[in-house]
């Protein structure tokens, strides 16, 4: 009597039943939850898709990033790269990596050295779409990265037009500030993936004798491509400003102009893709695009920058996911 | 007659020593000590002394005999501890989500606990109903429900840390082991005062 008291006082208000019927919610959740995270899982390391265009003429090495993703149940790193069929083996120096609920987006650095830039650009196809990835666990892998080009192009080192400076912010804005030393014509704007980005991809020609200033960027030594600002919130403003979209849309129609010596000009771009076909928001873009122009009865080219690099989140994650799964 | 004595006395000495072996079973489980990744004091430890002090009590209660095969099944599982070893030092919640092997058996660890602190409080309630501790008899009940209904939380939040955002999942996970760690103290503050209750009253 005690004892059958004693068991009742501590199950008191839990029967048989309730505790059967806890038991098998808990067995649905995590029966549920494990279903649902399984189904998650790449079956390997997925690449992003990289449109690339590079001019490397003169350059004794070239670096691009590479992006992939890998199960956050099984952290795999990429420890090098090859171009199938043509020997060409490329470095990989590790970079950061973004954690999302079940994937890292890993961002790592491809690195091909002078030698094996030159093997490339001999070879018939100096593009770069396929590659046999290695990773960390001793896998290899045949990926496609999406396409990379590049251009043996050495850009007129005497040009009378300059690039002044360059930037990009994440809004998926970015400009190029140009210089002309020079009386000429500006015959062409050239990108190399104009006919992929279509509508996305608006370039604009502001003509409006732009002021080289902002915060941190008044010593015309600082305007030199490449050169960091020494305050990254001096860089941020100063490239906020520049990448407004001010001036024409640029068009076919609008070639050739001239530019008077010591006028400047900027091209601004901006993405914006499409909501109901974002599949292109997904991929990566780093273009060197080409500007053409003729002084004195001499052609010239120099570089223009375009960058966009998608924004992720768990629901993006997945939908680029089932695209490329459907696709 | 001196040597009936004598046995009832070795007998309570025993189950002093028993009730103190479960006290230091479950704190020894309670804590890690880890240098360089090794858990200098593993969980293992702690379910050999509670599984040999829940022998000796055995004859004191059967509900203690029957908490002893789960304390068994603990010893094999916490075994475990060794091969996923955290290498990042990372909580067991962050390790979890990278590991679904390491879930499983969290989530078997923790039915078996439960089941087995259900029979050591069952045991210590009908001790305490013989010796006529009604507070201790009472303080078994409230703490089996509060363990109970805190474990239940914790193994129902659990699995939503596999696919839910950390940022979401993080402060439910956080409360609901706050909980789970204060209704184990108080387990464990139980089977002292059930060994000071046999101590007093026997």
């Amino acid at each position: 009597m005690n004892e059958r008291y004693s068991r009742l006082e501590v199950t008191k208000g839990l029967t048989k039943k309730t505790v059967l019927a806890l038991f098998a919610v808990l067995v649905l959740l995590w029966a549920g939850n494990l279903i649902y995270f399984q189904k998650q899982q790449l079956p390997k390391p997925l690449f992003l898709k990289h449109y690339y265009a590079f001019s490397v003429g003169g350059d004794s090495s070239l670096e691009f990033q590479i992006n992939y993703l890998v199960n956050r149940s099984k952290d795999i790193e990429l420890v090098g790269l090859e171009i199938a069929g043509k020997d060409v083996r490329l470095q990989v120096r590790k970079g950061g990596a973004s954690t999302f609920t079940h994937y890292y987006l890993k961002t790592d650095m491809v690195i091909i050295n002078g030698q094996e830039l030159d093997k490339l650009l001999s070879s018939e196809d100096a593009a770069i779409s396929k590659l046999e990835a290695y990773f960390s666990d001793g896998s290899r892998q045949d990926v496609k990265i999406g396409e990379i080009y590049l251009v043996d192009e050495r850009m007129t080192a005497d040009s009378p037009l300059q690039v002044r400076v360059n930037g990009s912010s994440n809004q998926n804005q970015g400009f190029t500030l140009f210089y002309a030393n020079a009386p000429l014509v500006v015959k062409s704007l050239e990108n190399h993936f104009q006919d992929r980005l279509g509508a996305s991809y608006k370039v604009y020609l502001d003509r409006s004798q732009t002021e080289i200033n902002g915060p941190g960027f008044n010593d015309s030594q600082t305007y030199r491509n490449g050169q960091r600002f020494s305050d990254p919130r001096d860089e941020h403003e100063t490239i906020a400003k520049f990448s407004t979209q001010a001036g024409q849309e640029v068009t076919k129609d609008m070639f050739p102009f001239t530019v008077e010596s010591g006028e400047t000009f900027r091209l601004s771009y901006s993405f914006a893709f499409d909501r109901g076909n974002p599949a292109k928001a997904y991929d990566y873009y780093q273009i060197e695009g080409k500007v053409t122009s003729e002084s004195n009865g001499r052609t010239f080219a120099e570089r223009y920058f375009i960058h966009y690099d998608p924004h992720f989140n768990d629901a993006a994650l997945r939908a680029m996911i089932r695209e490329r799964r459907e696709t | 007659m001196m040597d009936e004595e004598k046995r009832i006395k070795e007998q309570d000495l025993g189950k002093k020593s028993a009730y103190n072996s479960i006290f230091w079973g479950l704190i020894l489980v309670l804590f890690d000590f880890r240098i360089a990744f090794f858990d200098f004091l593993p969980d293992s430890f702690g379910y050999i002394l509670a599984a040999s002090a829940l022998r000796k009590l055995a004859a004191a209660s059967d509900y203690f005999g029957k908490a002893k095969p789960y304390a068994y099944f603990l010893i094999v599982f916490s075994l475990t501890d060794f091969a996923m070893m955290d290498r990042q030092g990372a909580t067991a919640f962050i390790l979890s989500r990278e590991n679904i092997a390491f879930m499983l058996v969290a989530f078997t660890t923790t039915i078996l606990t439960l089941f087995m602190v259900y029979y050591i409080c069952q045991g210590i309630s009908e001790r305490a109903l013989k010796l006529g501790a009604e507070e201790l008899r009472h303080k078994a009940n409230r703490r089996w429900r509060l363990f109970f209904a805190a474990n239940l939380i914790i193994l129902a939040v659990t699995p939503f840390g596999l696919n839910l955002p950390p940022s979401l999942i993080i402060y439910a996970v956080s409360v609901s082991m706050i909980i789970g760690v204060i209704s184990y103290i108080l387990i464990i503050a139980m089977v002292s005062d059930a060994d000071k209750m046999d101590s007093s009253l026997s």
